[in-house]
């Protein structure tokens, strides 16, 4: 890599977080009754204010894991757009096999949880990858519908057999509290799945970056064709990634229940997917990179929440700052990174080239 | 018309450390051809992009009528009349010729649409108006390699260049289609035009250029008047003397009965047409023997080439590998039942751009280099030394593939390829391709002497100078079907092979019948 290359990417991290930072400030300008009293809130408050640090903190654990699980796709050139449903799934399957296991102790009642959920979510990125594999169904199509399915069937699910009928939310009965995590910053969410999410991302990298799979994982995303010459089953890597990165989702809800929810309440993990798509762009996939970019958005998030409930800026509005930031995240990103393999945008010029191909 | 001088660039590619330009100068006189000469990696490429816009120079300067300019991108050179088709063609698929050679600036309706038929007629205008006799309705996919440098020229030619600057352009091309390309240059000079081609090719430059300058190394040698030069002081100039390795290494008798490869009677049916790509093809390759397989483009050899590399099923018939069948995924050519391919897409197949020269080599051959799952560090550099070293690679093993010359991307995979110890099979697919004439000679010597360590070499190929000078035995292909296997000999001529590979079959030059026994 050349240093004009860094350069050029550097610069345009750098403007994506300033006008990210920037448009959020214009907004609340616009919109809130006091401006400085509304900055604060949103910019140091989350910081100072142990309940929202607590929670910004708590809110990386699954954007760490799921971004991983995102990376794990992109850089095998797989699209999963199915994060949404492959948390939640996971995070419902966790929930039933701690309620199954409430009395057993609690060590198995983790393992047990957790395979549950990685396996939910694999499944379900798995499927994807064999739909490509047998039938060229297109994993970026295949992926979010898939997902939206199955967020409605576990919605029934919730609010129908398995609701907890002694409550009058739409959530199912709570999970052991022996077995939920240690708290860290009570009375914020903030949990030991912080440090799980940490050691996940470790592993990721060693991964990705030092082991034979990771290799050829990349080597498939970076010139299939190139993969095939060298003798690597191209059509495993359409496959093992999916399933990882659902599994790797599902992971992402489990930590969620088990740290801050303890039980599966309807849509609590909604847009959790997609952010993770953000946070994954802006670390490149790098799981490294995965943390400080789940800070950066865990921190505008955290911002916005205490805006809106400390200078009665509308959730309407919070809701219009996020998609802005968004929006600006994975449009800059997609016009100045065009590193095959990494950006959507050239992923999705070499998709529209395959397709052409006799 | 104009002239156009550069003066004293200099160059210097800080990512790969290297000066790739040194005081280079070069003086183009308008309506004439002229030729830049040089090994890979002379530099010609970077200075031919300095003078389109593509690089900038570090220092020196570029004038154009005597006047001082400076290129900030690509338009501004096109402003001044000078465009430059490259190596790789930029034609879009999906696009028509038409739409390929207006793209930019073509005509619209009054209401901001794209005016369809003035598209086309302003491209078959400009087609007439130089003499090209190209289709412009058709699309960019289904045109021939020679067909789509015709639509990059005429993209130049409607966009007012009247300096063009073609990058290798004959590398690509066929016999036919270089004869056509060069009526086409003439004609285009006779109207004027200033046409610079960089070449290594010294057959090339004696027969299109006016003027020529050599460049070595980042620098320029000095211009010269093509008829001033003989052929023998040019190539002395570019690379010192050239001989055939084929006199000089002494052939060891090929092991006849002894097939590594055999082809039985494969069919393989064409995409729509109902006209198959290959019909009942049989041959064999046995030990210590190069078969050379030529034919024109579209006449079979790319099919073939995607069947050895498992990209393609055949519809019937069956390939077999040292008696067993062809196996599925290649393994890497040092291996035991490895097969050394270099494929005739270097950039897309051969090679993964992206990353590093070392990951390149790295990556054939996973059980060695990733010992329990993990990558071993020192057991890669030696290995990617060793492969370097094969045919003297400019690059450093961490160095990107994206940054090294075509030439050198070449020379990377002929090396990796044809390291040691060799493979039993080695499927060649024009390996010439882009090599100045040092590395073609370092080359062909070291597939001689792989073939002489007992590899069965299959080449195919659509130079027939590159067929004849390896092969011990030569089949050609017309249609999808072998036209005939002839060994190499006196009677192999140039003009036999042409005309069999157009399909011409005169009875008294009766062909020996097809098979591996025949050998003179």
């Amino acid at each position: 890599m050349n240093k004009r290359a860094l350069g050029d990417r550097g610069n345009s991290l750098v403007f994506t977080l300033l006008a990210a930072l920037f448009s959020s400030c214009l907004l609340l300008l616009f919109f809130s009754e006091s401006f400085l009293d509304s900055f604060a809130l949103f910019f140091i408050n989350p910081l100072t204010n142990r309940y929202y640090l607590g929670n910004m903190i708590a809110f990386m654990v699954p954007l760490i894991v799921a971004g991983l699980g995102i990376s794990f796709a992109f850089e095998s050139h797989n699209f999963n757009l199915g994060g949404e449903g492959q948390i939640y799934a996971g995070s419902f399957a966790a929930v039933l096999a701690a309620l199954a296991l409430e009395e057993k102790p609690v060590l198995m009642i983790w393992i047990v949880s957790f395979a549950a959920a990685a396996a939910a979510g694999g499944l379900i990125g798995a499927l994807s990858g064999i739909l490509k594999r047998r039938l060229a169904v297109d994993e970026l199509i295949s992926s979010f519908l898939v997902s939206s399915i199955v967020v409605l069937l576990v919605d029934f699910c919730i609010t129908g057999p398995f609701q907890d009928p002694s409550s009058n939310f739409q959530a199912t009965k709570a999970i052991p509290p022996a077995a939920t995590l240690p708290k860290l910053l009570p009375p914020s969410s903030l949990s030991t799945g912080i440090f799980a999410a940490l050691l996940v991302s470790f592993i990721g990298k060693f991964i990705l970056a030092r082991t034979r799979f990771g290799f050829e994982l990349r080597l498939c995303g970076a010139n299939k064709d190139f993969a095939r010459y060298a003798g690597i089953d191209e059509g495993l890597y359409a496959l093992v990634p999916m399933l990882l990165s659902g599994a790797l989702h599902g992971l992402a809800g489990a930590l969620m229940v088990f740290g801050s929810y303890g039980r599966m309440l309807r849509g609590f993990s909604s847009g959790v997917g997609w952010s993770a798509i953000a946070v994954a762009l802006i670390a490149r996939n790098n799981p490294i990179a995965l943390l400080p970019a789940a800070a950066f958005y865990a921190y505008l998030d955290a911002g916005s929440k205490s805006v809106m409930m400390g200078a009665g800026v509308s959730p309407e509005m919070v809701g219009i700052i996020q998609a802005v930031i968004f929006l600006f995240i994975t449009a800059t990103r997609l016009s100045f990174f065009r590193l095959p393999g990494s950006s959507l945008r050239s992923a999705l010029q070499d998709r529209a080239a395959d397709r052409r191909k006799p | 018309m104009k002239s156009v001088e550069l003066e004293d660039i200099d160059k210097y590619f800080p990512s790969s450390g290297t000066w790739a330009l040194i005081q280079a100068r070069l003086s183009l006189l308008p309506g004439q051809i002229h030729a830049v000469v040089g090994e890979n990696g002379a530099g010609k490429t970077t200075l031919m992009k300095i003078l389109a816009g593509l690089e900038r120079p570090d220092s020196g300067r570029i004038l154009v009528q005597g006047k001082s300019v400076k290129f900030n991108n690509p338009s501004d050179a096109a402003r001044l009349g000078i465009g430059m088709v490259h190596q790789h063609f930029m034609t879009i698929p999906g696009l028509s010729a038409a739409e390929n050679i207006l793209f930019g600036s073509e005509p619209r309706t009054a209401f901001g649409l794209l005016d369809r038929k003035g598209i086309v007629r302003s491209a078959a205008d400009c087609a007439a108006r130089y003499g090209f006799s190209i289709d412009v309705t058709r699309n960019a996919e289904s045109l021939s390699v020679g067909e789509r440098q015709q639509v990059e020229i005429l993209g130049l030619l409607y966009k007012n260049c009247d300096i063009l600057i073609l990058d290798e352009p004959t590398s690509v091309l066929t016999d036919q289609e270089i004869r056509a390309l060069f009526t086409v240059l003439k004609q285009l000079k006779a109207s004027g035009k200033t046409i610079v081609i960089i070449s290594h090719k010294v057959g090339e430059i004696k027969a299109i250029a006016d003027r020529l300058s050599v460049m070595k190394d980042g620098k320029s040698l000095g211009e010269f008047k093509t008829s001033d030069i003989s052929s023998h002081a040019l190539s002395d100039l570019i690379m010192g003397e050239y001989e055939s390795p084929r006199k000089k290494i002494k052939t060891l008798p090929s092991g006849q009965d002894h097939p590594v490869l055999e082809l039985q009677s494969l069919n393989l049916y064409g995409q729509k047409k109902k006209s198959s790509a290959l019909r009942d093809i049989s041959f064999s390759v046995n030990e210590r023997e190069v078969l050379g397989v030529c034919a024109l483009a579209n006449n079979g050899l790319k099919e073939m080439e995607d069947l050895l590399a498992g990209r393609l099923k055949p519809d019937s018939g069956s390939i077999f590998y040292l008696g067993k069948p062809y196996p599925k995924l290649r393994k890497a050519p040092w291996l035991e039942g490895g097969i050394a391919y270099v494929p005739s897409d270097r950039i897309g197949r051969g090679s993964c751009a992206e990353r590093s020269v070392a990951e390149n080599i790295v990556a054939l051959d996973r059980d060695y280099f990733f010992p329990h799952g993990l990558l071993d560090q020192s057991k890669a550099q030696a290995r990617t030394l060793k492969a370097i070293q094969v045919l003297s690679v400019k690059a450093k093993p961490e160095s990107n593939v994206s940054q090294l010359s075509g030439g050198n991307i070449q020379k990377m995979i002929l090396g990796r390829e044809l390291s040691e110890p060799p493979a039993k099979l080695c499927l060649l697919c024009e390996p010439g391709w882009g090599l100045d004439y040092a590395s073609l000679r370092r080359t062909y010597k070291r597939i001689l002497e792989v073939r002489n360590k007992g590899s069965a070499i299959l080449l195919l190929s659509s130079d027939i100078d590159e067929v004849l000078e390896l092969s011990d035995r030569i089949a050609v292909l017309h249609k999808g079907s072998l036209a005939g296997v002839v060994s190499n000999g006196p009677k192999a001529t140039k003009a036999r092979l042409g005309a069999l590979m157009m399909g011409l079959n005169s009875d008294d030059d009766r062909l020996t019948p097809i098979g591996n026994k025949e050998h003179e």
